[in-house]
């Protein structure tokens, strides 16, 4: 009897522990977008004066100040060129080495192979000065191609990791086949390889693209302009340009991190897929 | 398999480029002009060891290695356990677990310069969330500078990331998904509860995607960047300095293109010390594709 009771007592607990757990992890991720938003709506005077508040009436006034005073269509190209292009790079390059290093045999074969996943362990922030010495020595401080370049490479290895274990679960026999048909090396990576693998180029595509569309640091480091700008680096100036203006300067907030939010929604599984893909990379 | 040279060569030579570029030469820069004196605007001048021994009496840097080294600890003990915990209770399919997994990724999606900023105005004094719902909840004069105190600008920094576990949920539930079934079935019928099977088989089969997690996270808050950059910036009186930060100050607003080095030195070391403990604590073995 009494160990029933204490059972009882335990799951009681138990459940309390599991589902107070789970609402907390809920308020902590939804309550701060749920309130940007709603603050988003609001007079700059309901902002001031509580927080707590609902907005008196939905304005969108806030948005369409955004809009007109910061230019979110040229930093939102700017996100989607210099991520896709360099998603598309990285992709089409480390896809290429992780093809030949993980099918043929030739010497140094092994060394390559460790010193470029040996990148793994090496982030890019230790190096900023150099990265910002050899971009400038190219020419190509302040372009958009400074951050396509330092993007690309950052997916180094990931992409090197997830396409190169991919190759190797592709059978032989398909290439020999195709070889035989008297279809050259390119043909045959081209038209029998490239289509196979083309999961594992989402799933590194996915992951790549995700942090080129978040980085911040390299973005800072590498432009000034206005016309070079991304959508998560334009996220620095909202304060200065909006200050004391708080319903724009949240509307500002909400259109920058709303593409993200899309991307989620539309991709999720993808995105779930590459993620852990990626993370086992360790 | 035979294939020409020609086109093995060829494959593999952008990426020899672009790592050589992007990776090997910044590197050996960071190394050998971490023992040189240099603005960028004169040659490098070696001097030694000097930088390293600046180093360790430079209060600011002291600063940035004990956060890091306390978010470290915070991301290995708090952060990964509670993701964790939260792939655990999850993965027992409660109702509305795919939405409270969707939700605790969102914040891991958004670009954390925006996450950080979120958090500029939920702590706000005037303005913001947080010290308004503790004086709705009885504290009625409380005002406190969240970002420009000292005393609590190292918890609101922490507090933009600690709890934000989405990725290393998502991978915890995607290693017990890979758990077979009849474990916990068999387990059950021996009269073990569901605690006893998170406890004595599930977490123990576990090891290795935490060591994998752990690795990510605090790897992660070692470089941390963009949420000093957006909250503090280092500040109050550099209580919250990153390495990254430091190196980005001393390299970019200071040009001690030298020093700054000598720093990035410091924070790759400290990259591989945490790659070495963390996989002999968990006993990982290395994944060779």
């Amino acid at each position: 009897m009494n160990s029933s009771i204490t059972r009882r007592f335990i799951n009681f607990i138990d459940v309390i522990v599991r589902y107070g757990l789970i609402i907390f992890l809920l308020t902590i991720s939804l309550a701060p977008f749920i309130w940007v938003v709603l603050s988003s709506f609001k007079t700059n005077r309901e902002v001031l004066t509580s927080a707590l508040s609902f907005p008196s009436s939905f304005s969108f006034d806030a948005y369409v100040n955004a809009l007109t005073r910061a230019r979110f269509p040229l930093y939102f190209f700017n996100s989607m060129f210099v991520s896709s292009l360099a998603t598309f790079f990285a992709v089409l390059i480390f896809g290429m080495a992780a093809y030949v290093l993980a099918r043929y045999q030739f010497r140094g074969r092994n060394i390559i192979y460790a010193l470029l996943i040996s990148s793994m362990l090496i982030s890019l922030i230790p190096m900023q000065q150099p990265i910002l010495m050899i971009i400038r020595a190219l020419n190509l401080y302040d372009t958009r191609w400074a951050l396509i370049l330092v993007y690309a490479v950052k997916g180094l290895p990931v992409a090197i990791f997830i396409m190169h274990s991919f190759f190797k679960t592709i059978p032989k026999e398909l290439e020999e086949a195709a070889y035989l048909d008297g279809a050259n090396f390119l043909q045959t990576y081209v038209q029998v390889m490239v289509p196979l693998t083309v999961p594992a180029m989402a799933s590194a595509g996915v992951l790549i693209f995700l942090n080129s569309w978040n980085e911040f640091l390299f973005a800072l480091l590498l432009t000034k302009s206005e016309e070079t700008r991304t959508l998560s680096y334009a996220l620095r100036f909202f304060v200065n340009m909006f200050s004391y203006d708080f319903p724009t300067l949240f509307a500002a907030v909400v259109l920058t991190v709303t593409p993200s939010i899309i991307i989620y929604v539309l991709l999720q599984e993808q995105i779930h897929k590459s993620l852990v893909g990626g993370a086992l990379k360790g | 398999m035979k294939a020409p040279k020609f086109w093995i060569i060829l494959f593999l030579l952008p990426t020899l480029f672009l790592f050589t570029l992007i990776y090997a030469i910044p590197i050996i820069t960071v190394f050998v002009t971490s023992f040189t004196e240099w603005s960028g605007f004169n040659s490098p001048v070696y001097i030694g060891l000097t930088n390293y021994a600046n180093l360790i009496q430079d209060r600011t840097f002291r600063i940035a290695i004990r956060n890091s080294i306390l978010w470290g600890l915070i991301a290995a003990f708090v952060h990964v356990p509670f993701g964790v915990a939260i792939a655990l209770i999850l993965h027992r399919k409660p109702f509305g677990w795919r939405f409270t997994r969707s939700a605790s990724m969102l914040p891991n999606l958004i670009p954390p310069a925006a996450l950080a900023l979120l958090y500029t105005f939920l702590f706000n004094p005037g303005i913001g969330l947080v010290n308004e719902f503790i004086r709705r909840i009885g504290f009625k004069d409380f005002t406190v500078h969240w970002f420009f105190q000292p005393s609590t600008a190292f918890v609101a920094v922490t507090s933009v990331w600690v709890f934000y576990a989405g990725v290393i949920i998502l991978i915890t539930m995607a290693e017990l998904s890979g758990i077979p079934a009849d474990l916990r079935e068999a387990a059950l019928i021996d009269g073990a509860s569901d605690n006893q099977v998170d406890r004595y088989i599930h977490l123990p089969l576990l090891k290795n995607i935490i060591g994998v997690g752990i690795l990510i996270a605090v790897t992660e808050v070692f470089k941390m960047f963009d949420y000093v950059f957006m909250t503090t910036g280092g500040g109050p009186d550099n209580q919250t300095m990153s390495l990254g930060l430091l190196i980005y100050n001393q390299a970019t607003v200071r040009y001690r293109y030298g020093y700054a080095n000598t720093v990035g030195v410091i924070l790759l070391l400290m990259g591989l010390i945490v790659f070495f403990l963390v996989s002999k604590a968990f006993g990982m073995t290395q994944t060779n594709g």
